[in-house]
């Protein structure tokens, strides 16, 4: 999508940028006494101008999401608020959850 | 073409099945709100009461239009300490509600240097098991008997 994309924060200058926070971890199937393999929550944030048609770009990411194997749980999407002071800006945001090896 | 069993008197037998479903999720509500206040206090930064994990508050019980049973934790009322000015006059001390503020910590402001702090996700999967295990007991306790 050639959008910045960082984990948790963005200090950068352009208007539409995609920010991840690794949110949770947990054991999926255990082994030997050990985790084989864990399940991980992933919260995906895609920022956009207000007055940008977003649509496109939600599905592309969503694909691109879906095709390294991360399962997307939910999407909402959002105009920003007044009080945050970041009402000029649209929040996409993607629950995706990813199954695999702990390593 | 209609088919249909017509029973009577089955309902002698049975219990109000309003009055369990509500009391299960009333059974279950406090434990939503004791994990989603335990995991809003993580990622309240300052020392001290917080305002934002005192106002979450367990909803009436009520029936859905689906016939389903929903309690929720919320938080309620305003902030008192935060105020905001419209971003175009700079005028006037808008209220913040605490809502608004739980959303703020939920999704973060990262234009703003202000991560995210997931705390849903993590309320939901603590208190899940707990709730259930409540929800059974009623469930037992008011058909089984």
């Amino acid at each position: 999508m050639g959008y910045p994309c960082r984990q948790d924060l963005y200090d950068g200058k352009s208007d539409k940028f995609i920010v991840y926070t690794y949110e949770d971890e947990r054991a999926a199937y255990y082994a030997d006494n050990d985790e084989e393999e864990i399940t991980v929550t992933f919260m995906v944030q895609l920022i956009t101008p207000q007055k940008y048609d977003y649509f496109a770009d939600k599905v592309r990411l969503k694909a691109a999401l879906k095709s390294e194997g991360f399962t997307v749980v939910n999407i909402q999407s959002w105009l920003d608020d007044e009080a945050a002071g970041t009402e000029k800006a649209r929040r996409t945001i993607f629950s995706c959850e990813y199954t695999g090896a702990d390593n | 073409m209609n088919l249909s069993f017509e029973f009577e008197g089955l309902s002698d037998l049975l219990p109000d099945f309003d009055e369990v479903g509500l009391a299960m999720v009333e059974e279950a509500g406090p434990v939503l709100v004791e994990q989603m206040k335990e995991k809003v206090q993580r990622v309240v930064k300052h020392e001290g009461d917080s305002e934002l994990v005192n106002s979450v508050t367990m909803s009436k019980p009520r029936k859905g239009k689906y016939d389903d049973y929903i309690v929720s934790a919320y938080f309620k009322g305003e902030s008192k300490t935060k105020t905001y000015r419209h971003s175009k006059t700079k005028r006037g001390h808008y209220k913040v509600s605490n809502a608004l503020k739980a959303i703020w910590k939920e999704y973060g402001i990262p234009s703003r240097d202000i991560p995210a702090q997931p705390f849903l996700e993590q309320t939901l999967k603590a208190a899940e098991t707990e709730a259930l295990d409540k929800m059974q007991k009623v469930f037992d306790d008011k058909v089984t008997t």
